[in-house]
């Protein structure tokens, strides 16, 4: 049963480019209800996620992005038609506003320092049927572990937010990888990329030897309320 | 240099975990729920979030609401 | 922070992973059914195996937990890991949460 692919929310006057495709080389058109536009794609059936259509979606996002503010919709997220989608919109409206109006002139960089050990895999070995009790110490064991590496991660996501404070509106952390020290996301004003990146630096020489990866500028996924 | 900084333009460049963090896990949904259809008639709506939402309960006592919700009439 | 926010995030960050892999929409023909449903169900199940293992990790800490009954949880929780491999198995799922097909660079993670 086809239906619509929503990629993301825009303020009203956004338009999609005319040769912009989507999903599986789909038309990208826009939507309007309530003074915001979405733009999404009719497919013929709701999208499995994978490497491709993950960055088929994001690209579309990215080219809402680059003519003004953006509300990232999540992967997957369907409506039968046009009038499920526009009184969605309408539904939605007040928080959707809000929430464009917060991001505005805002981008958002991934932040993970790196160079830590890993932390144990998340099931306890299996091996040769080991003592029922061995095993549920073991899982314990494990899950210490986990503790111990977020309240670390903590820490220095909090002492990353000292140095970058004064040049980003906000810091969220995001999934974190084993290895990871910390792994955060930042929103920053557009205007204020180059300090923001700076303080980084800077926040990173302090933390040798391990390395910080940046990724960005991303329109704000992780800053949707 | 104590950082590496990836663009993520042009795409392509940016690694798929980071698109699967973002896309997957963030950004706004139009349900919170996973809908069940079968030979397309909506039978079943999943509030699973309902149930994350509620992890400190679990922990505390029962849960408020149910982790299944089933709607009262055709989506 | 207390103790409760921590291991509240612990899980939360797990069953997240877990319910990421589920798409919003589970179309089934009637053809299909068993294995679209199994993964669902499957995914339920192994989310309730986490906060019970969660649980019982946590009554193991703080010493509440009698020998005897340590022994049962223990055996309980090896038993249906065993069974949750035995299942994904049976429907030729894979192990991994995020079921992301990369086409031929293999799963994510």
């Amino acid at each position: 049963m086809s239906g619509l692919h929503v990629y993301c929310v825009v303020s009203g006057d956004s338009i999609p480019p005319r040769a912009l495709l989507g999903l599986g080389g789909r038309p990208v058109a826009v939507w309007r209800a309530a003074d915001l536009g979405a733009w999404a794609s009719v497919l013929d059936a709701p999208p499995s996620p994978s490497g491709e259509l993950l960055r088929a979606h994001h690209d579309v996002v990215l080219a809402a992005f680059r003519v003004g503010s953006v509300l990232p919709v999540r992967f997957g997220q369907w409506l039968p038609d046009s009038t499920a989608l526009e009184s969605w919109l309408e539904r939605e409206k007040a928080r959707m506003c809000s929430a464009i109006e917060h991001l505005r002139d805002a981008v958002e960089f991934g932040v993970r320092v790196v160079g830590g050990e890993g932390e144990p895999v998340d099931a306890p070995p299996a091996g040769e049927a080991p003592a029922p009790r061995e095993y549920l110490r073991t899982l314990a064991r494990h899950r210490a572990a986990k503790r111990d590496a977020l309240l670390r991660r903590d820490a220095l996501a909090r002492r990353l937010w000292s140095a970058v404070g004064p040049v980003a509106r906000e810091q969220c952390a995001v999934p974190a990888g084993p290895g990871d020290l910390a792994a955060v996301a930042h929103l920053v004003d557009r205007a204020q990329v180059a300090p923001y990146r700076e303080a980084v630096g800077r926040f990173m020489e302090r933390q040798a030897p391990f390395r910080a990866e940046i990724t960005g500028p991303w329109p704000p996924w992780s800053f949707v309320t | 240099m104590a950082e590496t900084i990836t663009s993520i333009d042009p795409a392509g460049h940016v690694a798929l975990v980071d698109l699967v963090n973002r896309l997957l896990d963030r950004g706004v949904v139009v349900t919170g729920s996973v809908t069940i259809s079968v030979a397309d008639v909506d039978l079943l709506y999943l509030g699973l979030r309902l149930v994350l939402a509620s992890v400190d309960r679990i922990e505390r006592g029962p849960p408020s609401h149910d982790v299944v919700a089933i709607p009262s009439g055709p989506a | 922070m207390s103790d409760d926010d921590v291991e509240g995030r612990l899980l939360r960050a797990e069953l997240d992973e877990l319910v990421r892999g589920l798409p919003s929409r589970i179309e089934a023909d009637p053809e299909k059914i068993d294995s679209a449903l199994a993964g669902l169900v499957l995914t339920i199940v192994e989310f309730l195996r986490r906060v019970l293992e969660h649980q019982a990790v946590r009554q193991l800490e703080e010493g509440t937990l009698t020998e005897e009954e340590e022994e049962r949880l223990g055996l309980a929780f090896m038993r249906l890991q065993e069974r949750m491999t035995e299942l994904r198995e049976f429907f030729g799922l894979e192990e991994d949460d995020l079921n992301i097909d990369l086409g031929p660079i293999g799963r994510l993670l």
